[in-house]
């Protein structure tokens, strides 16, 4: 069990290395997807046992997996809003986001 | 498990390969990949519930992906491996001090029942839950600390 605690892990430190280390609009949403899916598995093997998944833990990783579509779609949106005001989708690039 | 453990292996391969292309579309399939291998994964352990919700991202994810990189751009021209040596030194230790706290942490909840027997849920749930919310208001704490203290810089 602890193997597989330890390979969530290492899947979500993967999606926040995107995150941090990316410069592309679009991979660092790839690696807060990667994020959401790592808080996903972690609720279903937090809450198994012999008998299947306790039900709160899955409840609680679809809101995960839910709650971080809805911010993925809203970043979408954003991402391809600043495509089109500043031509790129480089982040080091975009640095007038007031006004 | 071991199978579970495979998977996850695998998934955390695609998630570094959708990361490192440069071709933007092949690495949204990659991230596809790794969808399809978490939806596996749902099943294989009994999480009907939690699959069916990796079926609705990857359905709803995936084309959203493709049509922003129909109307951005195809290819990420900032990608490229230039990871210095502290760089890496600090990514090791933080997977090793992760490693290390989950293997003292793990021995401390109790086994999780399937069915949860009261309302309030089961014992490790209970202990996340304020984890988390204490975590929380330590980073509100933080925040807020750093605007007054931006505010006295003025």
């Amino acid at each position: 069990m602890i193997a597989t605690y330890t390979l969530c892990a290492i899947l979500f430190l993967v999606g926040l290395y995107g995150v941090v280390r990316r410069k592309n609009l679009i991979k660092v949403i790839i690696g807060i997807a990667i994020m959401v899916q790592s808080v996903g598995l972690v609720f279903v093997v937090l809450g198994y046992s012999e008998g299947g998944v306790g039900g709160i833990s899955q409840t609680m990783g679809l809101v995960a997996l839910i709650g971080g579509l809805a911010v993925m779609t809203l970043m979408i949106a954003t991402s391809i809003r600043l495509h089109q005001k500043y031509g790129t989708s480089d982040i080091s690039e975009i640095r007038r986001l007031k006004g | 498990m071991v199978a579970v453990n495979v998977l996850l292996g695998l998934m955390i391969l695609a998630g570094l390969v959708a990361l490192e292309m440069r071709n933007l579309r092949v690495a949204i399939y990659s991230l596809g990949a790794g969808g399809v291998l978490f939806i596996v994964i749902s099943f294989l352990m009994g999480a009907l519930e939690v699959g069916i919700g990796g079926v609705i991202l990857v359905a709803i994810l995936i084309p959203l992906l493709i049509w922003a990189v129909g109307r951005t751009t195809g290819e990420d021209t900032t990608a490229r491996m230039r990871l210095e040596v502290n760089e890496i030194f600090v990514l090791i230790s933080i997977v090793a001090f992760i490693v290390v706290l989950l293997v003292v942490i793990i021995p401390l909840f109790p086994e999780l029942p399937s069915v949860p027997e009261a309302v309030e849920g089961p014992m490790g749930l209970s202990i996340l839950r304020e984890v988390l919310v204490l975590l929380a208001a330590l980073a509100g704490v933080w925040a807020v600390l750093r605007l007054v203290g931006r505010r006295g810089d003025k």
